[in-house]
This record gives C-alpha cells, structure tokens and sequence, in this order.
C-alpha cells in the first residue's frame, strides 16, 4: 500500500478537488502578511528617523527643542505601530516588549521635561552648593572654585526652590498666573505693564520668616557690603534673552532683602512674560538662585580668557580696569588688553579708561572720571601671570577653556568672582582637503557614507562572520552591513561593507560609536588586501593607501552648538534611542524584557516578525483560496496569493501557468527549478532502496506527510513555499524588499534513507549553502539557513540556486553511500551550475 | 558689519542664531523671542537684514514682513520655516521675503545665506549712489 501511495505521489497523478474552491487568500493569512509589511513600514522609518537624529546632533546643524520633541513624538508613534503589528502577528504574544516600549517611552518623555525644582534647603554657605541642589550654575560653580581651595570671596547662596516658597507663600504665583493671563499677547504694552506690576507685587511682600532669618544668619559670617549676583538655572535659552539681569554691587548687610527680590522681579521682562504667555509658568524655567559674597574692594579688576575667544588658539587674553569690574566688558570704557603666550606677555594695550566705578559710601556704585594717576596700566607682570596662572588651574580642572571674573584688592590679592565655559566661536582654521586627494593610490572611490570621520588600519577581511578574531585597530572589510558586525565597533578603526545603507542598524550603531563607515562600496572585499595599511575617509566615501595623516584630524568640533539645550537633551533622549544591545539574534539575551532602546526594539520585532512569517505555513492552510501550478514537472504546488504574486488574467483561474507568476522570489526561485527538471533516483543501493520503502511504510508520520501538499503562498515580494520533494520537507521563505529587509531563507529536514544518509545529504546542502553565503545550522538530519544583508537582485540570484538546489537534492540521500559523496556533489552542483550559466 | 534682528519663538534657536552669526561673522544680532518687541525695534531702529520665524504666536513672521517692507521697501527679510512647510516660505517669497531657510538647518547654510544678503544689500547701495550721481550729473 505505502508502495503505491509512493508511485502515486511520485508521478503527481493525484486527483484534483473536485467541488469548487475559493480563490480569495484566507484571511487570517492575508491579515498576518499585511501586520508584517506595516512592521516593516515602521521599521524603515524608524531607522530612517534614527540616523536623522544622529545626523543633526553630530553634523552641525541647528535645531530647537520644538524639533527635538517633535521628532521623538514621531518616533514613538512608528514605534507603537511596529510593537502593535507584531503583537497582532503573533496572536497577543510579545507582552514584554510592549511594556518595555513602555519604559523606554516614559524614560524618554522624563529628559524631554527636564528636571522639575524640587525642595531642598533655602541658603547654603557656598562651599557647600552643588550640583543639582537647584542653587544654579553660577553658584555651583563658584562652590567648586571654594571646594578647590581657590580665591573667592568668602559668601552663601539662596537656591531657587527658596523662590519657590517665597511665591507660593505670599501669593505671588497666583498673581504672576493671572497677569500672564489678562495680558495681550499682541500688544507689548500690557505685556510691559504686567511685568511692572509684577515687580511691584514681588517688592511689597515679605520673605518667608524661614528664608529672611536664614539671610540674616548667614550674612552674619561676612563684611558689612555684599554683592548680590543673580544664578539662573537655565544658562541658556530663555534667561540669555530674559535681558540682563541684575546684579548689585556694594549692598549693605540692611539692603540685602530687598537686593534679592529686586533679582528675581528682574525676570519679568515682556520677554519672558511673552515666553509664558506661549508655554505656561514653569519653576524649573524661571526660578532662580541667587549668590551673595563679600565684597572686594577692588583696586582694578576684569575678565580673563583662557583661550583666544575669535580664534581659539592657545592664549590668555586679560581686560582689566580700574576700580570694580563692572566697566570691563560691554565697551564704555576701553580697557587694558593683556595678551599671554607661553608664560611671556606678548601684547599690552593701555586703554583709555575714561571712567571708572566705585563702591559708594552709601551702597552702590558710583561712575565717575578716572583721575590721572589711575589711567595707567593697571597690572604689573607678576600680577598678569598670576592671573594667567590661576586660569590655567581652572581650565585644567575643568577640562574646557574659561570664561572668569576676576578682582584685586588694595594689597594686590586676586578673587574669583565668577567662572564659565568659554565660547569660543570661530575655531582653528583646518587646512582645505580636496574631496580626492592628489598624488595618493585611491582604492576605492563613491562609497556611501555611513558614519561620518576618518579612520585607519591594517585591513582585517571578514570570511564567515568570524567577529571574535578581528584584531585591535583593523579596518573591517565586510561584504554584507550585518547588525552583529557591531560587536566589533570597540575594536576597529573603520569599517568598509560592500552592501548596505547608512539607515541600516549597523549604521546607527557606527555612528553612535563615532567609528567611521562606508557602505556600499562594491569590490571591496576583493580590492583592498589583507592586512594593508589603508585611510578610511568617511567625508567623501574614499579608500586611500596608507596612512593619510592629514585626513585623520578631527575636524574643528561645533561647540557652541553643543552648549545649547535642545543639543543637550537630544544627546539625553538618543541614549535611549540608538544604542544597539541585541546584536545577536542566537544570544542569551536576545529577548523582549531585554529591550533598553527603540533600536533593541526595532531589531527584535523585525526578527521576531520574520519567525511569526516563516511560521504561516506551518499550520496546513485549507485548500479554500488556493489554486494549483500547472507545471511540465510532476509536482503538485498550490497557491495561495496574497496580493501581486500572479498575474492579473489570472484572477480567476483555480489552475495556473509558471508564466502567471509574478511574485519576484517565486519567479526566481522557479527559475532555479525548471533549469534542473525533473530527474530520476540517482543510483542507488538496496540498502538505500529498502530503506525508503521501510521507512515508508513503518513511519506513520512520513504516511501522513505523504497526503500534504505543497503550498507556495505569495506576494509581489514574498515567497513561502513548503517543499516536499522525495521525502525530505522543506520550507523557503524569501522577502524582496530594501536591502535591510530583503533576506531569503530555509529550513530542510528528513528523507527516506538511513540516518547517516540523510545526514551526508544536510552536510552537502550546508557545504553548498555556506559557498552561496548563507548562514547555517545542523541538527541531525535538518538544516536551516539564511542569507540577509543584499538586495533583491542578488538575492534573486541566490533564489534561482536554491531553486537547483532542491531540485539535485530530492532523494540524493539515497545515493550519499560514503562521506566521499559529499564533495561529489557539492563540485557537480557548482560544475552545472557554471555550464548553466555558459 | 552688518546689523541683524533676529526673531524666533523658540529661544534655543534664537540663542544658537545669536551664537552662530555673532562668533562666525562680523555681523551683530538683535535677538528677541516676541514679534512684538520686534516690531517695535523695526520702529527705532535701522537694520541690514531681518530673520524671522514664521510661525509665532500673537504676532506671524508675515505680518512682521510687511511691517519691515512698509518702513523700508527695501529691507531684506529672511524667513525662516519649519520642515515641511514650504508652502508658506513661498508666499513669504511672494510677500517680498529675500529668501527663506528651514530648521533645521547647517550652520553654514544660515551664514552663506547672510553672506548672500549681505552682498545683495551694498549691490543695492551701490546701486542706488550710482543712479543719484548720474542724476546730479545730469542737473
């Protein structure tokens, strides 16, 4: 019975159903398909929209926070689409990541709110304030320079929550809330009387008894006259154009209460009222410390530059004038100009220093005509470089060029008054480069760029993902842009592939790195030798001889971009967006609740998509919404289209022709079939012989398997074909889209012959697949492959080998007598296949 | 050197704008987040070029190019737009704008395009002194 169940099968005269059948694809199946391409839609844009981030943080563009909140809420949305599609694809499965996409969403909406003011104590003596205790930049700063044991007159500051509880307790924020309100937002005079009657309200009102003994306490410790100085908490953005806030000078111990108030009313310029009229009142964007610190009776005083402001280069630039150094900066008066170099004093330019200020008996400052005998210069050598000195300690500390306030008293001692970053705007001039350098052996040329810089190394060729012996220092040359590959990036120079794109995940992770990359480069892993020295220039997509030193100095740095705020919370924000933790779909902890980033994210639910894909055919699909392939070739193939996988006369036809297929991989694949045809059993032995039919006959799931069909269900771009020829099952799947999407594979197991036979044969498939660059494992009798990282026309090619491959393969584990037979037919198949291709 | 008034809502970009122009140029930027206040600096004061954002709440970068272009017919205004609305860039154009960028944008792309405005206003000075000493010639 098995016999002729066996020859029945073989000669594929079955009979053909005989009711009439649907033609419409299931729709369970179509349904499962079109989550797929939505995943795969969202997958693209978010990769698309990853590089984008990373690109205009790292390539000097100017952007905002409304672009930085817009294009995270962008994101979030494809990456809600992308977890909801395999949600729906995998029948509610994948809980995990959706909580995780959860976490990461929330972790991501927390940076783009900033950190929020919260309590903590109303006056600290400066030693004491630190970062993130909300007293503002200026007094942390100058609570580093104490904890350094640096000059700074001895003084506390009042934090911004103090503000806070000032407002709060007497009303005031009530009152600022209902005058933002009331004011017209399109007539500045309202927006001008708001803020009078605001700083009006905010003089008026008591401090809270808590915060005006505290003052008193601490102004106990110090001289009779103080200077009150403003401390934003947002150096930037908003307070930058709030106007100049006030800073008092020379204010006795009685006036300090007052100083202070008068600080914080001064924020309320039409500016801001205008900026809160558009985006509400916020603490944490206006509040403000305060510091107030002994003050210096200053002989002469100024500003110090530890770099050279225009040009960046190595210098110190000191302003001095005479009495307090409120005249120094802002160009009513012309000062002293010291210019520093190498521990000498390159340039003195006396100014005029027409006027100058003094601290007033009564409090205060007072203008008045410099007298004569101080409108020389009005620092000596030594004192120039002790305070070119001092500067260096500061910009050793940290680590940036500053920007200082400085004073110096009746006995020549020197005080820190304030500290910053410098601006340096106009960096270094760089030497022009061609985009192709002269004179030098070009390797390569036009690649794509995929992260931008510049390295070089002794060339390191990638053969069979080997990552863990890609030496320190390589270039890695790669002919496919695999995410795994970015298990390497601590260890390489550069990167050259010959595929891919900079949207890929290999890209993003490059370029989070800083690890230079060309992608696309064709030929490369057979033009650039072993081991040779080459320069990857990741400007122009170049390939050079050698080591191109001139090429790998790093580009002047943006700066100032970097200072700004939405730079800094995009930086933030992208930490949890592009790192790249699951690179390996074979590790441990390739799982869902290990998930830290979108990008973790969008690598796990493509590949997690491609399983749940692979899988439609696993269940046996009805025969409703399938039609049979009418082929020369005695095999019986039904299928099932979802959408462009036939040709359009061929709507309505149950039984279809090879030539109505349009489906790319299953033409392809097709192609690959018809080129071998049909053969007969290769040789073989009884041994081989009786073992088929006894296995046939005593194995119930091989009996069973013998009534399946086969089912190719199909798209324009899809092919998934469960394959029974002879009595191994195999199924192929393949999805031609971009190259990041595009991948082909396969799995294969079982056959008639003894197990070693069987064995023998997946030996020979592998040994065939690996040449044709796909990815395999063994088990026993089974194998399972795949190919990404190409486009679809190479993918096709492989496709069409596939398609000969199974065709040699059928019942070849019969003829697998020996292990010789193994290479056998693993140089028949190349051999026929190169005169095939003659 | 020219004189730049500078106008966005959004204050990280009007302080980059201030930032970038002021440390790569020679130029000096007026920077202001409320239209209305730029208006009134139109009213006071005389600049070489006028970049503004579009959209802003109270008062639109539209209104505050006919306000430039009523005080003076030849003020150079740049608009500047938010991706993906070009469309309002081109009725700025038609409004008069001399050109327009959208965020968002390279810093060399903003100061080629003050460069450029820069050079368009001393053609038209220049212009202009030619014309008048032509007609001094002719009298």
């Amino acid at each position: 019975m098995a016999l002729g169940k066996l020859k029945k099968w073989l000669t594929g005269k079955r009979q053909l159903p005989g009711k009439p059948v649907s033609l419409a694809p299931p729709p369970a199946l179509l349904e499962r398909y079109r989550q797929y391409k939505r995943l795969l839609a969202a997958n693209s844009a978010i990769l698309t929209m990853v590089t984008d981030l990373q690109v205009k943080m790292n390539e000097g563009f100017l952007f905002d926070m409304h672009y930085v909140r817009g294009a995270c809420q962008r994101l979030g949305q494809e990456v809600e689409a992308m977890v909801a599609a395999l949600t729906a694809m995998s029948g509610g499965r994948y809980q995990a990541l959706e909580e995780a996409r959860r976490r990461v969403e929330a972790k991501i909406a927390q940076e783009l709110a900033g950190v929020s003011l919260q309590p903590g104590p109303l006056v600290l003596p400066l030693a004491e304030v630190r970062e993130g205790l909300f007293f503002g930049a200026k007094a942390e700063k100058l609570g580093d320079l104490v904890r350094l044991g640096l000059p700074v007159p001895r003084g506390f500051a009042v934090s911004a929550y103090a503000q806070k509880l000032f407002f709060q307790q007497t009303g005031l924020e009530d009152f600022i809330r209902e005058q933002i309100r009331r004011s017209h937002i399109r007539d500045l005079e309202s927006l001008k009387e708001a803020g009078a009657d605001i700083k009006a309200r905010v003089m008026a009102q008591e401090l809270p008894p808590e915060l005006s003994q505290a003052l008193a306490q601490h102004l106990e410790a110090l001289g009779p006259r103080v200077a009150v100085r403003s401390s934003a908490l947002q150096e930037d953005s908003l307070f930058s154009f709030a106007g100049q806030f006030e800073t008092f000078l020379n204010v006795p111990r009685e006036k300090v209460e007052e100083s202070y108030k008068e600080v914080l009313a001064s924020q309320f310029t039409p500016r801001v009222l205008y900026y809160c009229h558009t985006s509400g009142f916020a603490y944490q964007e206006l509040a403000m410390g305060v510091a107030v610190m002994e003050m210096v009776e200053a002989r002469t005083a100024g500003v110090l530059y530890t770099a050279d402001p225009r040009q960046g280069g190595e210098a110190t630039i000191i302003n001095a004038v005479s009495g307090l150094g409120s005249l120094a900066v802002g160009g009513v008066v012309e000062p002293d100009i010291y210019r520093v170099e190498n521990e000498e004093i390159v340039a003195r330019q006396v100014g005029e220093k027409t006027r100058m200020h003094l601290p007033s008996p009564e409090g205060g400052v007072m203008d008045l005509e410099t007298p004569l005998e101080r409108k020389g210069a009005c620092l000596e050598e030594p004192q120039v470089l002790a305070l070119h000195h001092l500067g260096m300690t500061l910009e050793q500390h940290f680590g940036f060029p500053q920007d200082i306030e400085w004073a110096m008293d009746g006995e020549g001692k020197i005080y820190l008054l304030q500290a910053r970053p410098l601006r340096i705007s106009r960096q270094l001039k760089t030497e022009y480069l061609p985009p192709r350098l002269r004179d030098v052996e070009i390797l390569l040329e036009n690649g794509t760029i995929a992260s931008r810089g510049a390295g070089a190394g002794p060339v390191y060729v990638l053969e069979d993902d080997r990552l863990q012996e890609v030496p320190q220092g390589a270039v890695l040359v790669a002919r496919r842009a695999l995410p795994e590959y970015g298990l390497a990036v601590g260890r390489v120079a550069a990167m050259v592939c010959e595929a891919g794109s900079p949207t890929t995940h290999l890209a993003t992770v490059l370029r989070e790195a800083g690890v230079p990359g060309i992608f696309g480069a064709k030929g490369a892993a057979t033009r650039l030798q072993p081991g040779a020295m080459v320069t990857v220039d990741a400007y122009y997509g170049n390939v050079y001889a050698g080591r191109r030193v001139e090429l790998l100095r790093p580009p002047p740095g943006d700066m100032v971009l970097r200072q700004s705020r939405a730079w800094k919370v995009l930086e933030r924000v992208l930490k949890h967006i592009t790192p790249l933790n699951l690179l390996d779909p074979r590790a441990e902890n390739f799982r869902a609740e290990n998930c830290v980033t979108y990008h973790d994210m969008t690598r796990f639910a493509h590949e997690k998509a491609m399983a749940e894909l692979f899988h439609i055919s696993a269940r046996d699909p009805e025969e409703d919404g399938t039609r049979r392939l009418s082929s020369h070739l005695p095999l019986e193939i039904h299928i099932i289209d979802l959408g462009g996988g036939l040709a359009r006369e061929a709507k309505d036809l149950a039984v279809v022709k090879p030539e109505h297929l349009r489906s790319r991989p299953m033409v392809a694949y097709w192609r690959g079939v018809e080129a071998v045809g049909w053969r007969g059993p290769r040789p073989v032995d009884l041994a081989g012989f009786m073992s088929v039919v006894m296995n046939a006959a005593t194995d119930t799931n091989i009996r069973e398997r013998l009534h399946e069909k086969n089912f190719a269900i199909i798209a324009a771009d899809y092919l998934n074909l469960s394959n029974r020829l002879g009595f191994h099952f195999a199924t192929i799947e393949a999805f031609l889209g971009s190259p990041e999407e595009s991948y082909v594979s396969l799995t294969f197991y079982g056959g008639g012959a003894e197990l070693e036979r069987r064995r023998r044969r997946v030996r020979f498939l592998a040994k065939v697949l690996q040449r044709l660059e796909f990815r395999v494992e063994l088990k026993e009798d089974s194998i399972s492959g795949r190919i990404d990282g190409y486009d679809a026309a190479t993918l096709e090619e492989k496709l069409e080998l596939l398609g000969r491959l199974m065709m040699v393969s059928k019942q070849l584990d019969m003829s697998m007598l020996s292990e010789e037979a193994v290479d056998h037919y693993y140089r028949e198949f190349f051999a026929e296949s190169d005169d095939l291709k003659k | 050197m020219g004189r730049i008034l500078a106008v966005d809502d959004e204050l990280d970009m009007l302080a980059l704008l201030k930032m970038i122009i002021e440390g790569y140029s020679d130029h000096q930027v007026t920077a202001t987040n409320n239209p209305l206040e730029a208006a009134e600096f139109l009213e006071k004061e005389q600049f070489d070029l006028v970049l503004t954002d579009l959209k802003m709440p109270g008062m639109d970068g539209m209104e505050l190019l006919a306000a430039a272009r009523k005080k003076d017919e030849d003020a150079l205004v740049m608009v500047i737009t938010a991706y993906g609305s070009l469309e309002s860039a081109e009725q700025a154009m038609a409004q008069g704008a001399f050109d327009f960028i959208t965020k968002p944008f390279r810093k060399e792309q903003i100061l080629l395009a003050i460069d450029k405005a820069m050079r368009w206003r001393e053609m038209v000075r220049q212009n202009k002194e030619l014309k008048m000493r032509l007609e001094e010639e002719k009298n």
